[in-house]
């Protein structure tokens, strides 16, 4: 006899499902590009993070991001590696940074915004895991600023492209 | 863009030269000079006072000047005079000696740099 396991979906676990397999994707094909300078990755899949952000509201846009970095590190062979670690603290700070930008007074902050804030936490909350774990140096902290000009930077184009992609969604 | 975004980026890139400033800060400053006698210490000057101080070693008195952070040897009775010649030293972890007459300086702060590296 067999029996049938009905699990039951909402339409909020099958949107956060798509929208994490799109993650996912990017997150994928942009590990394979090689990257200018150690350290710099242009993070095209927090853009999927931004637009479900924007459009969806914080606890999806948490889920999306959550389970893009398990599930793409399950793809890359990097689970529970440095590498993981690494990309899960940049991704929970993240997100506890956007809960927080998501909760501003006022019309709150745009994509761009958003995106700006999120990269900066997310290369602070590395580096602040990179020293505690891995490499316990203060001569660490003398990369510190360079990686956060380029967080900023990547941060304003994957807000401007979220931007262009939300316009266009609508 | 909203004015909030606009608030944001201001922020951040008006915050930005502190933090280049606040993380390159030359943290390796010295600020003590610590004096060695025929390897045992002696001394600890600080660098912050001008002076010159004369330091007794094996073949006689030796002269050092302190000025704005730096250190020197001024006088030493040794032939060579290397230790005059190598001139001020200021920089954490630097060294300057005479040998002859067994006195060495070694300049120390708050954060110890390497005294050598290799690979």
């Amino acid at each position: 006899m067999t029996t049938t396991i009905q699990l039951k979906t909402t339409a909020e676990d099958h949107r956060i499902a798509w929208f994490s397999a799109l993650a996912i994707l990017i997150h994928v094909i942009e590990s394979a590009l090689p990257s200018p300078l150690p350290g710099v990755k242009p993070g095209l899949a927090n853009v999927i993070t931004i637009i479900v952000l924007c459009k969806y509201g914080w606890r999806t846009a948490a889920w999306v991001s959550v389970l893009r970095v398990l599930a793409g590190s399950l793809i890359l062979g990097t689970f529970l590696s440095p590498t993981f670690m690494l990309s899960l603290t940049g991704a929970l700070c993240s997100v506890v940074i956007l809960i927080i930008a998501s909760q501003l007074p006022g019309r709150g902050a745009g994509p761009i915004g958003f995106s700006v804030l999120a990269a900066m936490a997310h290369i602070s909350g590395q580096f602040l895991m990179a020293w505690a774990m891995f490499i316990p140096h203060p001569g660490l902290w003398k990369l510190f600023p360079v990686l956060l000009t380029f967080a900023i930077i990547l941060g304003i184009i994957n807000g401007i492209i979220s931007l262009m992609v939300l316009k266009r969604l609508q | 863009m909203t004015r909030t975004d606009f608030i944001i980026l201001i922020v951040v890139f008006s915050g930005l030269p502190f933090v280049y400033k606040s993380f390159w800060q030359q943290t390796g400053a010295a600020e003590y000079a610590n004096i060695f006698v025929d390897t045992t210490q002696q001394h600890q000057l600080r660098l912050t006072e001008d002076q010159v101080s004369s330091i007794p070693g094996v073949l006689g008195v030796s002269k050092l000047e302190i000025k704005q952070g730096q250190i020197r040897f001024i006088d030493s009775p040794c032939k060579g005079k290397v230790c005059i010649k190598q001139g001020w030293i200021k920089s954490n972890g630097d060294l300057a000696a005479c040998l002859p007459n067994k006195v060495a300086i070694q300049l120390a702060g708050q954060y110890q740099l390497y005294d050598s590296i290799n690979f």
